[in-house]
């Protein structure tokens, strides 16, 4: 028995390294020429190695995502993550210009359009009509001409989406009309001032349609879930949401290739996992560093550890059909009761802004001033608590999303704050769906609520957090006056007068103090001191092709 | 054979009774995978839409039973948030699960039984102790905060592994694809550069995974053994003079074997379970990880199509036992 088992051993092996003389992927690894040509003979395999293809030398940029996005199909893509792969594989009409921020860094200039795969335009004196001359150098991958027909071809495949059908509803688009193979006119129904900012967000990326041709919608969307028919700077090689992206910068971009000749994106959803190989040098970018693990960061030299103002809030939300929190000294009385200071200081390590106003500071409209700002007075709210006829005290339960620790921190600091004017405060955690169940029925009293604007326009914003009928007013907060300034700050075709407009709103929610107003997320990008150009968009997605090493 | 067969057949009502308990579990559990889907931001007609497009507006039986028939038919869904079929996004990680699981068993077995053995040989030695702490240890330490430590000392403090994330570093190609497994397919071709990248990447997560279940295995093997050896028919061998190994090795090993195989397919099952966390940590593409992004996604299709599996893969394990007891102690018969 023994002796059959040592021989059927012996011959296993013998049989193993004779078939070691076969093909082996890494015969040549020593030798920097075998690689490419090892590529491409695993490659038949669909396994490649995700580096190995690139020559000495190559410019390979490594990021470390929190995970990996949903789709690659731009009229499905509702996150900043399936929206980088998105940006690196498709082009828009237009795209922002730059400008630097405070700190010195490069910043998207919302308020500077430039072109893309639109050379000129013409915007009619009543906003009504944009005449669009697209570049007759602009090429898809495949190497057929962007042209009219596949700008409106792109446009109506929004239109037609369940998902982001909304935002060329947003546009005002009524018509669209080919002029020639070069020009097209959109003909809106009302002036939109934010049409150049709708066009050059990813869901309006223009596809090829000569790459879906004879499909329908559904299998154009079915199709371009995981693949890409656009004109970019990259072709993405590998997608797997939850392991690793692989994109190769594309010699033929119509632009002129970019600076980078690989990037691989991998997917570590653990946050501490990403600090380390931040720390080690083992990526170039981190995304999503939580602010207190920036302090282990901060000593490391090779590192840039940058903050960037974003348009994500937090705030409390405050339920106005709640017996108590309709009474409006209520709603004032925890306004001046929030541990502000503690909340930016010890919850978020100082990497955020208190939120004064209710528009965020990257968002056009925001309001600069002290007036109508409330800060921790507890005297007054208990003042006000009395005055409201709840001396005794309150109970109220302040439900929370679970999943983010900096909200369930937040909370308890709330809690305590609340305890010290006489409110009860009961905390309930939830799973996120059951949260968002919760409180889109308004089924709570108070909330630990974010809020990231998809469209960068104070209109969009209030129309979704602070217009009674918006969709996420989750606190029913209802008031006439910013009612009909909505309404008439959305008919407006004129944005300085839009804004001044946003900007008496934000008054008025803060005299009624709507919710309150918590803090301002910063967006903290960790990279590798080598790279330059880096340039920040308020969207939070990364544009690869700016980006050198 | 007649009772593989039967033991086959009695598997069914059991899939069955797992299906609709996963199903209805994903039902009952609140939160709107048509929201999830849609975008937190997108408006109510579009979520409405989108549960049409999914089905699921029709009435919850109605739903039961498309879905049996569809997993019957082999087809376990679409995975929304990879736009891919489960069954193909399962059958890519298949592999790297499998070669982590087998190579977690191996170190588990081949370190438990030897120690534990050994630890019931020199009862109270100094060997016998420190396989006791170590036991301890490994039945208490929750395994998410050993995979971090590990990766804090292992790659951060000292340096001796490479980065934590997938099967074999980037600038390595995977071995020739033979297996799908690549510590057996470098092997096969001989190419030693992909093993040595492969054994790197591989050894941290393995032996994570494989800690609770070397601890209980080693216990149970030494707790059998010390009982063993206390029966009469070892006190005749040891008097008629044979050499001490071979009475532990052949006649005391020999009669532990069922205990102790029951006690390693048990923890097959809590292998499939911790798998989950430790891919996660180690950012292993394998289904486990896969498994917790579907599962913070709110996609039914494949937490639904992993719990049938796991089960599957527990009764199938359980059967081969049944059969292995037959082999390793010829007085069971079925």
């Amino acid at each position: 028995m023994k002796r059959k088992l040592t021989a059927m051993a012996l011959s296993a092996v013998l049989a193993l390294s004779l078939a070691g003389c076969g093909a082996n992927a890494n015969a040549n690894a020593n030798a920097n020429s075998g690689n490419a040509a090892a590529g491409s003979e695993t490659a038949g395999n669909g396994e490649t190695s995700a580096a190995g293809e690139a020559e000495a030398g190559d410019k390979i940029l490594t990021v470390a995502f929190a995970e990996g996005g949903r789709t690659l199909n731009p009229s499905q893509a509702t996150d900043a993550t399936s929206a980088v792969f998105i940006n690196a594989a498709y082009d828009q009409l237009v795209t922002y210009g730059s400008t630097t921020n405070a700190e010195g860094y490069e910043v998207a200039d919302t308020s500077d359009i430039q072109p893309s795969l639109a050379k000129s335009w013409k915007v009619s004196e009543d906003g009504m009509t944009y005449t669009i001359h697209l570049d007759e150098n602009a090429k898809f991958a495949t190497g057929d001409p962007v042209t009219a027909d596949a700008v409106i071809f792109s446009f109506e495949h929004v239109k037609n989406s369940n998902y982001t059908g909304f935002l060329y509803t947003l546009a005002n688009i009524d018509t669209m009309e080919k002029v020639d193979d070069l020009t097209i006119i959109f003909h809106l129904n009302k002036p939109c001032t934010i049409f150049f900012n709708l066009l050059q967000m990813h869901i309006f990326s223009i596809l090829n349609p000569a790459e879906l041709e004879g499909m329908t919608d559904e299998e154009i969307d079915a199709y371009l879930t995981t693949a890409t028919a656009g004109s970019g700077a990259f072709e993405i090689e590998k997608w797997e949401a939850t392991t690793e992206a692989v994109l190769n910068a594309r010699e033929d971009y119509w632009k002129g290739k970019a600076d980078l000749d690989k990037v691989l994106v991998k997917i570590i959803p653990e946050a501490s996992n990403r600090v380390l190989l931040a720390d080690k040098g083992d990526v170039d970018i981190a995304m999503v560093i939580p602010p207190k693990d920036l302090v282990t960061l901060a000593d490391n030299e090779d590192l840039d550890c940058r903050s960037y103002e974003s348009v994500s809030i937090t705030y409390l939300s405050l339920n106005n059909e709640n017996e108590a929190l309709s009474n409006v000294k209520v709603r004032q009385a925890i306004n001046y009761a929030m541990p502000y200071d503690s909340i930016v200081n010890d919850v978020l390590s100082g990497h955020a802004k208190k939120l004064d106003h209710v528009i965020p500071s990257a968002m056009p409209g925001h309001l600069d001033t002290d007036e109508g700002v409330y800060t921790q007075d507890l005297e007054k709210a208990r003042a006000l608590l009395e005055e409201a006829g709840y001396a005794s005290g309150l109970e109220l339960n302040l439900l929370v999303s679970s999943g983010n620790q900096d909200n369930a921190d937040t909370a308890i600091l709330v809690q305590d704050a609340l305890s010290k004017i006489g409110v009860t405060v009961n905390i309930e955690k939830m799973e996120r769906p059951q949260y968002l169940e919760a409180t889109s029925s308004h089924n709570f009293d108070m909330a630990i609520s974010a809020y990231s604007s998809f469209v960068n326009d104070p209109g969009y914003f209030f129309g979704n957090c602070l217009y009674s009928k918006g969709e996420y007013n989750y606190g029913s907060y209802k008031s006439d006056r910013v009612d009909a300034i909505w309404e008439e700050a959305e008919a407006s075709n004129d944005l300085e007068d839009r804004y001044s407009l946003y900007q008496e709103a934000q008054m008025i929610v803060a005299g009624d103090a709507a919710w309150a107003p918590l803090y301002e997320k910063a967006n903290i990008v960790v990279m590798d001191k080598n790279l330059s150009r880096y340039k920040y968009y308020p969207d939070g997605s990364i544009r690869f092709a700016e980006i050198s090493k | 054979m007649k009772y593989i067969i039967k033991r086959i057949l009695q598997m069914i009502p059991s899939v069955l009774l797992v299906l609709l308990i996963t199903f209805s579990l994903s039902r009952i559990v609140p939160g709107d995978p048509a929201r999830m889907m849609a975008g937190e931001q997108a408006p109510e007609e579009a979520v409405e839409r989108i549960r049409e497009e999914m089905g699921l507006n029709k009435p919850i039986p109605e739903q039961f039973v498309v879905y049996v028939s569809e997993v019957a038919r082999g087809d376990l869904g679409t995975a929304w948030h990879t736009g891919r079929p489960v069954a193909e996004d399962f059958a890519m990680r298949f592999p790297a699960s499998f070669e982590l699981a087998l190579c977690a068993l191996l170190l588990a077995v081949l370190i438990g039984v030897p120690v534990g053995i050994y630890a019931a040989a020199k009862k109270d030695s100094a060997v016998d102790h420190i396989s006791r702490v170590i036991t301890l240890l490994g039945t208490s330490v929750p395994v998410f905060w050993l995979g971090f430590m590990l990766i804090y000392l292992l790659y951060a403090k000292f340096e001796m592994i490479p980065a934590p994330f997938g099967r074999i570093s980037d600038e390595i190609f995977p071995p020739t694809h033979i297996t799908g497994l690549y510590l057996l397919d470098s092997i096969l071709t001989g190419d030693i550069v992909a093993f040595k990248s492969a054994i790197s990447h591989i050894f941290l997560p393995a032996l994570c995974l494989c800690f609770g279940s070397l601890a209980i295995i080693s216990r149970m093997t030494r707790s059998n053994m010390i009982e063993v050896l206390n029966l009469d028919y070892i006190r005749t061998a040891r008097s008629k003079g044979i050499k001490e190994s071979k009475v532990i090795g052949k006649h005391g090993f020999r009669n532990i074997l069922v205990p102790v195989l029951t006690v390693i397919g048990a923890q097959l099952g809590g292998l499939i379970g911790n798998a989950v966390v430790v891919e996660t940590i180690f950012n292993w593409p394998g289904i486990g990880s896969y498994i917790t992004q579907s599962i913070l996604q709110t996609d039914y299709a494949p937490v639904q199509a992993f719990t049938v599996i796991s089960v599957l893969i527990y009764m199938f394990i359980n059967l081969i036992l049944d059969i292995l007891y037959t082999v390793v102690d010829p007085r069971i018969t079925y």
